[in-house]
C-alpha cells in the first residue's frame, strides 16, 4: 500500500468520524451561513429606519426673538418637516424634549455698524431624536443662507462666482464609506472575519488531538499500520479542508446577502464577486496558519479544557491584534504586512472600500504560508513524540 | 519467540514545584515469551506492566536494551504494528464508527485483500458473537461490547502477538469470563500472548508463565508451575506476595 493510500484512508476515517458529529457540523455551518448575513441586515435595518425616521419626523423648533429674524422664521415655516413651537419657556420645553431644538436670533453689528443676524441652534446631545435632527437644521440654515446670499448678490449685480474663483472638495481613490454604518460595517466585517477564522475550526483541531487523548483513542490510532506522520498529517489536512469550506460559506454568504438585499447602496460598502474573491485570496492563507495553530495547541494539551484555554489566548491576540491594525494607514511600513492578523485586517478593509494592492497580499499570503510551514512541521514532530502523545 | 532483553524506561516527570525529576518507569527488565503459551506479566498499579507493553506494542520506545521479534530486532522489522497487536484500556475504540467499520480500516491499512478481509470480518463477528451490533455505532455500547469490538480490532491483522493490558477491568463478571474464554482459545493458535494484570484469580485461570514485576523491576520470572514448586506456592497471589515480600 502506497503512502497516499493509507494518508487516503486515513483522512477518510477521520472524515466519516466528524461528519457523524453532525450538532457541530450543523453549529459551524449555520455560523458561518447566518452570522454575517445577520449583522449586515441588522446594520441595514438599522440604517433604513434611521433614514426613514429622519426622512419623515416632523421637526418641533422654538424659536427665541422671532421678531428679530421674521425672514428665518418664515423660511422654516415654509419647511414641510417643520414646526414651530408656541412655548413660553423654551430651554425648558427642550430639556422635557417638549421640542428638539431651539433656534435663537441675535442682531449684532459690524465694525461699519451694519447688523447682521448671529443664529444659534441649541439642541439636546442626550435625546437621539434632538441630536440627528440638528443636521437637518443646519441643512435648513445653510439653504436660506445660500438664498439670502445670492438675493444679495444679484441686487449688486455681481456673480457668485467672481467672488468665489474656484470651488474646493477632497476625494478619494476608493469608495468611501458615506454613512456612519458604512464605516462601522468597513471596521467591523474584517475583524468579525478574522475572530470567525480563528474560533471556527477550534473544535474540529481539539477533537481530532486532545479529544482523542481524551478518549483514549490516540493510542488506538498510532496502534494503525502507518507512520505517525501520515497520521498527524491527514488530521492537519481534514482540518485544513474543514477551514476553508468555512471560509468559502462565509465569504458565499455575504456576497449573497450584499447581491440579494443590495447592501451596498445603503451601507457604502461594496462586495462584489471579484471582491468576494480577493477576500478568500487573503483569508486562505490565514485561515489554513489558524487551524494548524489549533492542532498545535491540541497537541500540546492534555485535555480539551486545556487545549481551550490555551486557544483563548490566540482569540484574545487576534482581538487586539485587530484593533491595532485600525492605527494603520496607506503608509504603513511593508514588514507590517508580514505580521499575520494585522495586516489582514488591514488589507481586508481596503478591499471592503474597494481597492486591492497586490504587493500587501503577496506579502501576506508568503508570511502566512511561512508560518504554516513552520506550524505544520512542528505537528508533523510532535506526533512522534510519545512525551507529547501520552502526556496525562 | 518474543525476547526483551535489559529493557529500561526513564520518564521525565514535573514535581510540585514543577522541576523537571526522572523516574524510572522500567530498569533493566529481561524476559522471553513462548508462542502457543500465555506469559502473565504481574505486578501492583505503578509497577511498569503498562510502560514495558507500551514498549512491546511499539507505541513508545525504550531507553536502552533490545526487543525482538523471533530473533529479529523491532527496529529491524518491517510493518511491525501489523504482526503485533495492544489491547488496552488505552486502546478505546472509535465511537463514532461501526464495528464493521473498524476492522475495514485496520484491515485496509495492513493491506489485506478486500474479499478476504470481509471473510475475517465475518469469521471474528462470529467468533465474538458480534454479529448482531457489526453495524451500529459504537457510542451506546456496553463496556463488554466496546472490548469486544476492541479485541476485534487486534485481531483482524492476524497478529502474531498479542499484548492484553488490564483487558478485564471495569468488566462484569460474564463479559470479563467471554473474554478470557477467547484469550485461551486464542493460545491454541500458537501465538505469543502477553497477558498483564494485577488480577491474580485471572492471572491463575490463564497464565503459563509468569514474570513479576515491582518497582520497576523483575523479581521472578518463568513457568508458573515451576515457580509455585520454588516457592511453595499454589496460587499466584501467595508467590506474588511470597516473591515482592521475601520476609
Amino acid at each position: 500500500m502506497t503512502t497516499f493510500n493509507q494518508f487516503q484512508l486515513v483522512f477518510k476515517k477521520e472524515a466519516l468520524s466528524l461528519s457523524r458529529d453532525r450538532r457541530s457540523l450543523v453549529i459551524s455551518i449555520m455560523t458561518q451561513l447566518f452570522l454575517f448575513p445577520s449583522l449586515l441586515l441588522f446594520i441595514g435595518y438599522i440604517q433604513q429606519i434611521q433614514t426613514s425616521h429622519a426622512e419623515q419626523v416632523t421637526i418641533t423648533v422654538g424659536v427665541k426673538q422671532q421678531d428679530q429674524s421674521n425672514e428665518f422664521v418664515q423660511f422654516l415655516k415654509t419647511q414641510q418637516q417643520i414646526k414651530l413651537s408656541t412655548k413660553e419657556n423654551l430651554t425648558a420645553a427642550l430639556k422635557k424634549s417638549e421640542v428638539l431644538g431651539v433656534v435663537e436670533v441675535q442682531s449684532k453689528a459690524d465694525l461699519q455698524g451694519d447688523t447682521y443676524q448671529n443664529i444659534v441652534y441649541l439642541f439636546d446631545e442626550s435625546n437621539n431624536d434632538s441630536e440627528q435632527t440638528s443636521g437637518k437644521i443646519a441643512g435648513f440654515f445653510e439653504q436660506f443662507s445660500t438664498k439670502k446670499r445670492e438675493q444679495k448678490l444679484t441686487a449688486l449685480q455681481l456673480s457668485e462666482k467672481k467672488l468665489v474663483p474656484f470651488d474646493f472638495s477632497t476625494d478619494t481613490l476608493q469608495a468611501r464609506a458615506k454613512t456612519s454604518s458604512g464605516a462601522l460595517l468597513a471596521f467591523l466585517l474584517p475583524y468579525m472575519m478574522i475572530l470567525v477564522s480563528v474560533q471556527g475550526t477550534v473544535h474540529y483541531a481539539l477533537e481530532m488531538t486532545v479529544g482523542e487523548k481524551e478518549r483514549s483513542t490516540l493510542a488506538t490510532t498510532l496502534l494503525l499500520n502507518v507512520r505517525p506522520s501520515i497520521i498527524a498529517f491527514a488530521k492537519i489536512s481534514l482540518t485544513l479542508l474543514l477551514s476553508t469550506l468555512m471560509l468559502v460559506l462565509q465569504v458565499s454568504s455575504l456576497l449573497i446577502t450584499f447581491t440579494v438585499f443590495h447592501l451596498a447602496s445603503s451601507l457604502s460598502v461594496s462586495l462584489n464577486f471579484i471582491q468576494a474573491l480577493q477576500i478568500m485570496v487573503v483569508m486562505l492563507p490565514f485561515t489554513l496558519l489558524m487551524s494548524s495553530l489549533m492542532i498545535l495547541l491540541g497537541m500540546l494539551a492534555r485535555n480539551t479544557k486545556e487545549g481551550t484555554t490555551y486557544a483563548l489566548p490566540l482569540s484574545l491576540l487576534a482581538i487586539v491584534m485587530s484593533f491595532m491594525s485600525s492605527l494603520f494607514d496607506t503608509h504603513t511600513p511593508l514588514f507590517v504586512f508580514l505580521i499575520p492578523i494585522i495586516s489582514q485586517v488591514a488589507v481586508l478593509k481596503q478591499i471592503l472600500i474597494g481597492s486591492f494592492i497586490w504587493q500587501n497580499v503577496v506579502l501576506i499570503t508568503i508570511s502566512c504560508l511561512l508560518a504554516l510551514w513552520i506550524t505544520v512541521s512542528t505537528v508533523s514532530k510532535m506526533f512522534s513524540k510519545e512525551a507529547v502523545l501520552f502526556r496525562v | 519467540m518474543l525476547e526483551v532483553k535489559h529493557l529500561t524506561k526513564i520518564f521525565n516527570k514535573k514535581d510540585a514545584h514543577t522541576k523537571t525529576v526522572t523516574q524510572v518507569g522500567v530498569k533493566d527488565i529481561s524476559f522471553v515469551a513462548q508462542p502457543g503459551r500465555i506469559c502473565g506479566f504481574i505486578g501492583a498499579n505503578g509497577a511498569g506492566k503498562t510502560s514495558t507493553m507500551r514498549m512491546l506494542a511499539g507505541l513508545t520506545q525504550p531507553d536502552s536494551g533490545q526487543i525482538s521479534l523471533y530473533g529479529q530486532p523491532y527496529k529491524n522489522l518491517k510493518d511491525l504494528k501489523k504482526k503485533i497487536s495492544f489491547v488496552s484500556a488505552e486502546t478505546q475504540i472509535f465511537d463514532r464508527l461501526t464495528p464493521h467499520e473498524i476492522l475495514s480500516f485496520y484491515g485496509q491499512l495492513a493491506d489485506i485483500p478486500q474479499k478476504e478481509l470481509e471473510k475475517n470480518i465475518d469469521e471474528l463477528a462470529e467468533k465474538l458473537e458480534m454479529k448482531t451490533f457489526l453495524d451500529t455505532r459504537c457510542a451506546q455500547f456496553s463496556t463488554g461490547m466496546k472490548q469486544k469490538v476492541s479485541l476485534a480490532r487486534g485481531l483482524i491483522t492476524q497478529p502474531s502477538v498479542l499484548i492484553f493490558d488490564e483487558v478485564t477491568n471495569g468488566l462484569d463478571i460474564f463479559a470479563s469470563q467471554a473474554l478470557k474464554d477467547i484469550i485461551k482459545e486464542l493460545k491454541a493458535d500458537h501465538r505469543i500472548i502477553m497477558y498483564s494484570t494485577h488480577t491474580m484469580p485471572d492471572a491463575d485461570e490463564l497464565c503459563d508463565d509468569v514474570a513479576v514485576i515491582h518497582e520497576g523491576m523483575i523479581k521472578a520470572v518463568g513457568a508458573v508451575s515451576e515457580l509455585h514448586k520454588k516457592y511453595h506456592t499454589t496460587k499466584i497471589h501467595d508467590l506474588f506476595f511470597k516473591i515482592i515480600q521475601p520476609s
